[in-house]
């Protein structure tokens, strides 16, 4: 995966999915104890 | 003194195991802590390296997204292929943080024993191998639910964008049926399911045979240049430069946006069907033109011959959008407008002095006798949009069974225009005067009976799976000019006066509606002769459209 191009495209949605599973990763115990 | 040894030893054993009841349970709580949170934190790491810095000594992924050969130079869509590329490339960095770090306990653990002072050292060593067991077999759960909530959020992710697509896809084509837009090419005459579009960036010529949300984009899709495409209709994909999926040739005229009219025109050599078509064209012009000057006034009157540019199609023309902006600027409210523009270069090429053609002392020049190009028109009323698609076939076309075959453009249509010149009927020739037939001689078609023409295209119509019941079929006498005009029953004239009483009767059997008409193609004074008009109105009206009514 070195295309520049590609690694443009991609940026944003890798670095949603980042952020989505650290979240989930944070929240879903939280979740739990609190449930 | 022994006593004091004994002491001495008591009090150092005590301290030992003492030190043993700390050291142990220390150890194996840190090396269970480090272990616990560290397996599942070097798999945040790889997925930080991954996912968002990238560095450049990063390692490559072992699998790539697979592209089937011969598919569209774009970049595919993150959650077609890549997303689960990353996840695999993300897990196994991850396996190596995790592995690097297991094995650097590893050598603190052996290190431990191997030391002059184990005594010390030992203790932390076992209780360090103790807790790394445990806290490895805790932290690969962990990180193995961290994986699990990864690829959640991939899958999840993946599932809506793919659905997202499909739901946009079908918005589409339903807005297109409903629209009624169905797109045929006016040369290979394929019908065309979506435009392939060509990348709109600099330099770049690449084509995309089918840019519709999929593999490559939901919303839009990145060509291999970098350059972003829309990728439906919906959002203004045909703002780009359209191409025939099949055939490659350029939809200069922005299919997808209106509903396209197949108009064919059919009937014997010499017959009068490109006069015909130029008259239809330039009386749709005059309209249009017309239109304009009465809606700017009369100082802003400039004829379409005038334009320098008359090469270009309409919608190119410099200065079109200012006039266009004026024009509906001054548009009163409630008022009907038309236009009618030439779609295309070829059109535009073609058609630009189709008036010139129609004088009564000018002859159009003979159809060349190979597959016909559509002629392509715009017209546009205050409300819609239609493309008309003229095709003007030569009539060698219409003799054989295998030539007519070859005019696939027939089951696209659902009205169709037979073209006939009434000089051509025997009958009707021995008829005339011999003043008459020397006067007449020069313009007369040569061409075989008329009913032979007909027949023929009939019979292929059909066996293309047109339902002629459903089919609208103009029969159009030309020559009004020159012999007297029947008067308003022109098909009775047709059956007594030429003898065409089986062409009648089968166009009437047949089709869902036959209307005769006679015509004649010429402009006198500026004007086309009134039969056009009437032609003009019966044909667009039996496929929906309705011209203001204002227009004379």
């Amino acid at each position: 995966m070195t295309n520049p191009v590609e690694e443009h495209a991609y940026r944003s949605q890798r670095r949603y999915i980042f952020a989505v599973t650290l979240a989930a990763v944070i929240l879903l115990p939280i979740l739990w104890f609190l449930i | 003194m022994p006593v004091l040894y004994a002491l001495l030893f008591i009090v150092i054993a005590a301290l030992y195991l003492g030190y043993l009841a700390l050291a142990v349970p220390i150890a194996a709580i840190f090396a269970f802590v480090v272990y616990g949170l560290g397996m599942p934190s070097a798999y945040f790491v790889g997925l930080w390296r991954v996912l968002v810095i990238r560095p450049p000594w990063l390692s490559s992924p072992k699998r790539l997204p697979k592209i089937p050969a011969g598919a569209d130079p774009a970049t595919l869509e993150y959650f077609y292929g890549p997303a689960l590329t990353d996840a695999d490339h993300a897990m196994r960095v991850a396996y190596g943080n995790c592995r690097s770090l297991w094995q650097r306990g590893a050598q603190a653990v052996v290190s431990s024993f191997g030391r002059q002072e184990v005594i010390l050292t030992g203790p932390l060593g076992v209780g360090g191998a103790v807790g790394m067991a445990a806290g490895t077999a805790v932290g690969t759960v962990a990180a193995a639910g961290c994986a699990l909530v990864h690829l959640l959020a991939v899958g999840i992710s993946a599932v809506s964008v793919r659905t997202a697509g499909t739901v946009l896809r079908i918005v589409d084509s339903a807005v297109l049926r409903i629209k009624n837009i169905r797109m045929v090419c006016p040369k290979c005459y394929e019908r065309v399911p979506y435009p392939a579009y060509e990348c709109p960036g600099r330099a770049c010529a690449r084509r995309h045979r089918d840019v519709r949300p999929g593999r490559f984009g939901i919303v839009r899709r990145r060509c291999q240049c970098g350059t972003r495409m829309k990728t439906l209709l919906l959002f203004g994909s045909a703002q780009m430069d359209a191409y025939c999926p099949h055939c490659g040739t350029s939809l200069e005229h922005r299919p997808g946006k209106a509903p396209e009219i197949v108009l064919p025109f059919f009937g014997a050599a010499g017959a009068g069907k490109t006069r015909l078509l130029f008259s239809m064209v330039a009386q749709l012009r005059q309209w249009s033109e017309e239109d304009r000057r009465r809606l700017e006034g009369p100082d802003q009157e400039t004829s379409a011959a005038e334009q320098p540019d008359g090469d270009r199609p309409d919608a190119e023309r410099p200065g079109k959008k200012r006039a266009d902006k004026k024009r509906a600027g001054i548009r009163r409210l409630g008022e009907e407008r038309f236009v009618a523009e030439l779609a295309d270069t070829a059109t535009a090429g073609k058609l630009k002095n189709a008036s010139k053609w129609l004088s009564p002392g000018n002859a159009t020049d003979k159809t060349p006798p190979e597959l016909p190009r559509a002629y392509i028109v715009r017209l546009t009323t205050s409300h819609d949009a239609w493309l008309l698609h003229l095709f003007d076939a030569a009539g060698e076309f219409f003799y054989t069974p295998e030539r007519t075959q070859e005019l696939r453009y027939f089951d696209k249509a659902k009205t169709f225009i037979l073209v006939i010149d009434p000089l051509s009927v025997e009958s009707f020739w021995d008829r005339l005067l011999p003043d008459q037939q020397a006067e007449l001689k020069a313009v007369r078609s040569a061409a075989p009976a008329p009913d032979l023409a007909y027949q023929q295209a009939h019979q292929e119509i059909e066996a293309m799976g047109v339902q002629l019941s459903k089919a609208h079929l103009a029969i159009v006498f030309s020559r009004a000019d020159l012999i007297d005009t029947p008067g308003e029953d022109v098909a009775t004239w047709a059956t007594d006066e030429l003898g065409l009483g089986n062409l009648v009767r089968s166009a009437h059997l047949n089709f869902k509606e036959a209307c005769f008409f006679h015509t004649a193609a010429v402009m006198t004074d500026g004007g086309m002769h009134k039969s056009v008009p009437a032609l003009i109105r019966w044909v667009l009206n039996r496929n929906g459209v309705n011209l203001p009514g204002d227009l004379s």
